[in-house]
């Protein structure tokens, strides 16, 4: 009797659990296999041997119907290939021994009978490497929705699976247990259900975690943390660039394997949300109406970043432009201008050698007027090498930063004790900067200091370049309007540079300079 | 005496040769990059070679970076470097494999042919030819030194001995007997330490002594 009334207990749990089911999800087919599966195992205690062919069969359907539930889990859909194979070959195993068993005088009958137990392993055993297949392949967010119901069924199957082994072992096997393991299955259904409802819960959480959460990329942790996602991302839509971008500006690509949830105000898109699949979409929606304030203000930041970073980016280009154009410009002189100024003043040369050779008043007054031509062709190219100097120092075309600092440091006064450490070359303008740092630097040394030793170290490492020159004089030095240093911390700023100059009187002076040099 | 020039330039590389074949010397070959300069000495043996810096294809520095290669390949062979610019660490490069035939001008001193053809053949025969603009950027950073051992005439006898000139030369360009001249390089080398040795080889010693202190 006690027996009796726990059979049907199993049996309400697996009915109820289905009811409830239906209502949550109606459109979840899981519902109507649990109660299938309540009803079977009912059958199978209430149906004897000589029942009705197609009532037996029922009864023995029972384990199908449940591994179905199991294989089909969360969805109620069978949506791979192998899934529908393993699920098919436990109806058929039930149909082939129910007919068996109907004719098991027959000899194909008995071969078909004795294979019960080796087919039922295998099969279970094949539903069981499915599962483990689809929780290691599966999401965190997957993850947490299949563990405790995949965990409930693989305990079900293998006592189900190994029942009949011990049976006929001889040992006997009590049906506490097998009853125990089944209704382990509804419960932990009914539990990922119970879940669902309190994760609403946790929307109004997010509201007060949000309210006292002020820092940037919140919303999307936030938000990650509330839907139990951990690979949520959030793009904010930019309505200048017409498309969406990450909390620090940078465009965001649709990315395989996540869902997009849009998020408006009004007819106006906010934000993007990328996430896994699995995740209940009625739950998202409800999340997102909560943090929609939060989006737009996270929204508003993310827009002022991307434009930033847009400023950025062309005044970076329009720098390289300007390096690239003054490089050419050096070098236009120098192969143009300077050659042939250059070749004047050879001619002129060998036609002064040419005019001393006569004599009489007319040859002195060509030999001086030829004299005055070369003199002042002589002056030009000076003026022009002057000026190739301001546009370039062709020192740095030459021999780019090293050998450009060598010959500044060669020459310096007091010697200059220098360490450069460049493993790989550098963009053309981060060089061109560095150069009058130090040359701005070492000549405000043998101007201003009265120092007795400098020193300059040139690093690059990280993506940044560090330039430093230090000395020991008398300190005080200050970048003021119109000086050198303030017109050198203008140069380095505008390539998204810093500029610190230690000074203190007696002290010495530091000028440390950080330029980014990463491409 | 045998002369190759390296200019890319069309217009200075035809008026070198001309302005060379002016002053008599034999130009056996004129060239427009490194790569063409090192087989044409290779083939022609030159007293001196003619290297302009800049060359195809990177315009930056295979002008230089040849002439240091000859020197180390051919040590009998001259080499001349000219440049729109003097720098000083050049100078040291070219020095480091010792000063025998070795020069390195500006190229405003095409314009004087007999002081260009003077310091042509001067490298050719072994000595050397410094531009007077890096000689005086090498000295001019001297000036400072309150404990300097040369007296302003020591220190302009050094200078033109740094060009590359002999005694000679400096006693014309200094007004002074050549007598005098050699015995402020005496007291030159005595004050800079410098003792016997082949004689061109010691006035460069003296300068590039002097500058490293």
């Amino acid at each position: 009797m006690l027996l009796m009334s726990a059979i049907i207990a199993v049996s309400a749990v697996f009915v109820i659990a289905g009811v409830i089911s239906r209502q949550a999800q109606p459109r979840n087919r899981i519902g109507v296999l649990m109660v299938l599966v309540g009803i079977g195992w009912l059958l199978k205690f209430l149906v004897d041997d000589e029942s009705d062919f197609l009532v037996s069969v029922a009864a023995k359907a029972w384990p199908a119907v449940l591994g179905h539930l199991v294989v089909a889990f969360p969805t109620g859909r069978l949506k791979t290939v192998p899934r529908r194979l393993v699920v098919t070959a436990g109806y058929a195993e039930v149909v082939v021994l129910a007919v068996a068993g109907s004719a098991s005088d027959q000899p194909w009958a008995r071969a078909a009978l004795s294979t019960e137990t080796p087919a039922t392993a295998l099969i279970g055993l094949a539903m069981l490497c499915l599962q483990m297949h689809r929780w290691t392949c599966s999401s965190m967010a997957q993850r947490r929705t299949l563990t405790s119901m995949l965990g409930a069924s693989m305990v079900a199957v293998i006592v189900f699976a190994a029942w009949e082994p011990v049976e006929r072992a001889g040992l006997e096997p009590p049906v506490v247990a097998l009853m125990l393991a089944l209704v382990g299955i509804p419960f932990a259904y009914l539990a990922g259900l119970l879940r669902r409802r309190m994760d609403r819960g946790g929307v109004a959480d997010l509201v007060v975690r949000l309210n006292g959460d002020s820092r940037h990329a919140g919303v999307q942790e936030a938000l990650a943390a509330t839907l139990h996602d951990p690979n949520l991302r959030v793009a904010y839509w930019m309505a200048s660039q017409e498309r969406y971008v990450d909390a620090s500006g940078r465009p965001v690509e649709a990315a395989e394997g996540f869902v997009q949830t849009r998020v408006d105000r009004g007819d106006v898109p906010v934000a993007l949300l990328l996430h896994d699949p699995v995740l209940d979409l009625e739950l998202v929606d409800a999340a997102c109406a909560a943090v929609a304030l939060a989006l737009e203000n996270e929204r508003l930041t993310a827009e002022l970043r991307a434009r930033v970073r847009q400023l950025d980016e062309s005044r970076g280009k329009l720098l390289r432009a300007a390096e690239f154009e003054r490089r050419r410009l050096e070098r236009d002189l120098h192969d143009g201008v300077q050659q042939r100024l250059l070749s004047v003043a050879m001619t002129l040369g060998l036609a002064e050698t040419l005019v001393s050779a006569g004599t009489g008043e007319g040859a002195e007054r060509g030999r001086k007027l030829v004299g005055e031509a070369k003199a002042a062709v002589l002056a030009t190219i000076d003026d022009v090498r002057a000026v190739c100097h301001g546009i370039h120092p062709p020192v740095l075309t030459e021999r780019g930063l090293q050998g450009a600092v060598r010959e500044l440091t060669a020459l310096a006064e007091p010697r200059v004790e220098l360490v450069m450490e460049l493993p790989d070359p550098l963009p053309p303008q981060v060089e061109t900067t560095a150069y009058y740092v130090v040359a701005e630097a070492l000549a405000n040394v043998t101007k201003h200091a009265e120092a007795s030793r400098t020193r300059v170290g040139i690093r690059a490492s990280g993506g940044s370049l560090a330039v430093r020159v230090d000395d020991d004089g008398r300190g005080g030095a200050q970048a003021r309007d119109g000086s050198g240093l303030r017109g050198l911390t203008e140069r380095v700023e505008a390539n998204g540079g810093t500029m610190r100059v230690l000074s203190a009187a007696g002290r010495g002076t530091s000028v440390r300079v950080v330029l980014p040099c990463g491409s | 005496m045998r002369v190759v020039i390296a200019e890319d330039s069309t217009l200075l590389r035809e008026g070198l040769t001309l302005l060379l074949a002016e002053a008599s010397f034999e130009v056996v070959a004129a060239v427009e990059d490194a790569v063409a300069l090192v087989e044409s000495v290779d083939r022609h043996r030159p007293d001196v070679a003619i290297v302009d810096i800049r060359m195809p294809p990177t315009h930056t520095d295979e002008g230089l970076r040849a002439a240091v290669a000859l020197r180390r390949k051919y040590p009998s062979t001259g080499v001349l470097v000219l440049s729109q610019y003097v720098r000083v660490s050049y100078a040291a490069e070219l020095l480091d494999a010792g000063a025998d035939g070795v020069g390195y001008l500006l190229k405003d001193r095409v314009s004087d042919l007999a002081e260009f053809a003077a310091a042509i053949r001067r490298v050719g025969e072994g000595g050397s030819a410094f531009d007077p603009a890096v000689v005086s950027q090498l000295l001019g950073r001297r000036r400072g030194d309150s404990d300097d051992r040369l007296t302003d005439r020591e220190r302009s006898v050094l200078a033109l001995m740094a060009e590359g000139r002999t005694n000679q030369a400096i006693a014309q360009r200094l007004f002074i007997a050549e007598r005098t001249v050699e015995k402020h390089c005496t007291g030159i080398f005595a004050k800079l330490d410098l003792s016997a040795s082949p004689h061109d080889h010691r006035r460069v010693l003296a300068v590039l002594r002097y500058l490293n202190g």
